[in-house]
């Protein structure tokens, strides 16, 4: 087999003209996805009654159901039961999924942050006159962050490469770029290559952007190890 | 205990705002565009994978280009229509057909019976068959017979898969179907030898071997099975005055011999002479 090198490395401006839409998609749904598995997060702990059980219906469908299946029935189930649906554009309608989707996974991983701080820790913070705002600012709060950013940052990279995903309801990103491309020449692999090599970097960043920010958080840790 | 009740209401009602924000702006967007397009020139929304040369591919510009997109801006020009393109993975195409978010597609979409039941198909612009891609040593592969026992790739849905199955179906079942989800590795598959042949239009496999420089052959010059390409519309009343309209377009088009000047200008066979009935 040949393989067209120059071809490849003539793919990448017009792949790359794709990045800000992955990165708008991917990180919007993130941090949408960060606020609701919060709030799933507290639901769960606190087992607030009737709210409970709908979460847990709604975590049980978003978890078992594959993506590509759930983009599949906002898009184009949703707006047959509720016509006024249909208004809602391609990239909204992946940012909602994949946000709620992934929503459903970091509840858990924020549920177990939450559980990896002992319960003492807030009990002392009451003892000492604290009020929950406070035990939860001060105290509780900082290290559950700590906890949960590896993890976090893993979604974060998922969901990056997942965009991808929306091209099957017509919004054309990197990957999506790539096919058009090599529909045209025929040249598959080369045009896959470097797809993958962008995805490879923009993910080699993101790791670096999260050890900046795990360090940031760790360094009341290191300076106690200094004193 | 009362407080923690009083969060998750808060929490509740929280949530139901930021729905009813995206909702809402959402449906500002969409009604603004359309008054915009009804205004202006009027649109034709069409829908295709962009990903089927000669007939439907994109440029380095990430502009339309092929048979289908000359063809639709040629009709549309005569109709007044100004051609506005979305891009998507063939599986939702027809699935933004009938959510109402494109009016047709442009993808050499064959008139099937099963696709006539629900769908309006336009004078059909194109018509080829089906062939079948095997290797160069290949010499096995003389009809569809000689598949009996063998691997054989399709791309999942479309109609050849429909038209092998149910041939399978009636003789045996004795061909071993593989369904591809797109057609990006497929024809290394047949040159790697993992599949024994791979089903494919005439018009794209003839192209597609030559420009992808594996050693693949088609298994001969008869078609499989023929087909008819039109362009599909939702089965509507508004949509059959326009249709008619359409079609008339295309009948012009054939008839004046500018279909024939487009087949020649974009595909190596001829793509607009009719099957004999």
């Amino acid at each position: 087999m040949n393989f067209d090198f120059q071809y490849m490395l003539s793919l990448f401006p017009r792949i790359i003209e794709f990045l800000p839409i992955v990165l708008y998609i991917g990180t919007l749904s993130f941090l949408l996805a960060i606020v609701f598995g919060m709030i799933f997060a507290v639901i769960i702990n606190n087992k607030y009654p009737v709210l409970y059980q709908i979460l847990m219906v709604i975590i049980s469908y978003f978890r078992g159901i594959p993506t590509l299946i759930q983009i599949f029935i906002f898009y184009f189930g949703l707006p047959q039961l509720f016509p006024s649906l249909s208004s809602i554009d391609a990239v909204t309608a992946v940012i909602i999924a994949l946000s709620l989707r992934n929503a459903a996974y970091l509840s858990e991983v924020f549920r177990s942050a939450f559980l990896a701080v002992d319960k003492g820790q807030y009990e002392a913070c009451i003892s000492v006159n604290m009020t929950k705002w406070q035990a939860l600012r001060t105290v509780i709060l900082p290290q559950v962050t700590r906890i949960a950013i590896p993890p976090t940052g893993n979604y974060y990279i998922m969901m990056i490469k997942d965009t991808s995903l929306a091209f099957t309801i017509g919004v054309v990103d990197m990957m999506a770029r790539a096919k058009l491309e090599a529909a045209v020449t025929f040249k598959f692999l080369e045009a896959y290559l470097m797809v993958g090599v962008i995805y490879w970097v923009i993910s080699a960043v993101l790791q670096f952007l999260q050890s900046k920010l795990e360090a940031y958080v760790e360094k009341p840790y290191k300076k106690e190890a200094a004193k | 205990m009362k407080l923690k009740k009083f969060s998750g209401l808060f929490i509740l009602i929280g949530l139901i705002f930021v729905l009813a924000a995206c909702g809402s702006s959402d449906t500002g967007n969409g009604s603004a565009n359309g008054a915009e397009t009804s205004t202006e020139k009027k649109v034709l929304r069409v829908g295709s994978s962009g990903i089927y040369p000669p007939f439907i591919s994109v440029d380095a510009n990430g502009k339309a280009q092929g048979y289908d997109v000359e063809v639709l801006e040629l009709v549309g020009e005569a109709l007044g229509y100004e051609i506005e393109w979305t891009f998507a993975e063939f599986s939702g195409i027809f699935g933004m057909l009938d959510a109402g978010q494109i009016d047709t597609v442009a993808n050499l979409i064959a008139m099937t019976e099963q696709r006539r039941e629900k769908y309006d198909f336009s004078t059909p612009y194109a018509y080829s068959g089906a062939t079948l891609v095997v290797h160069e040593d290949n010499n096995d592969i003389k009809s569809i017979e000689d598949l009996k026992g063998k691997k054989v790739g399709v791309l999942l849905g479309n109609n050849l898969h429909q038209f092998l199955e149910e041939w399978n179906q009636a003789n045996g079942n004795e061909i071993i179907i593989t369904p591809y989800q797109d057609v990006s590795g497929t024809y290394n598959e047949v040159a790697l030898g993992r599949l024994d042949a791979f089903i494919d239009v005439k018009i794209t496999a003839a192209s597609r071997i030559k420009d992808e420089g594996l050693p693949l052959k088609l298994y001969g010059e008869e078609y499989l099975i023929n087909f008819d390409y039109g362009f599909p519309f939702v089965r509507s009343e508004e949509n059959k005055e326009f249709l008619e309209a359409f079609s008339a377009e295309i009948q012009k088009l054939q008839e004046d011999g500018t279909l024939k000047k487009l087949s020649d200008k974009w595909s190596a066979i001829d793509v607009t002479i009719p099957h004999e009935k």
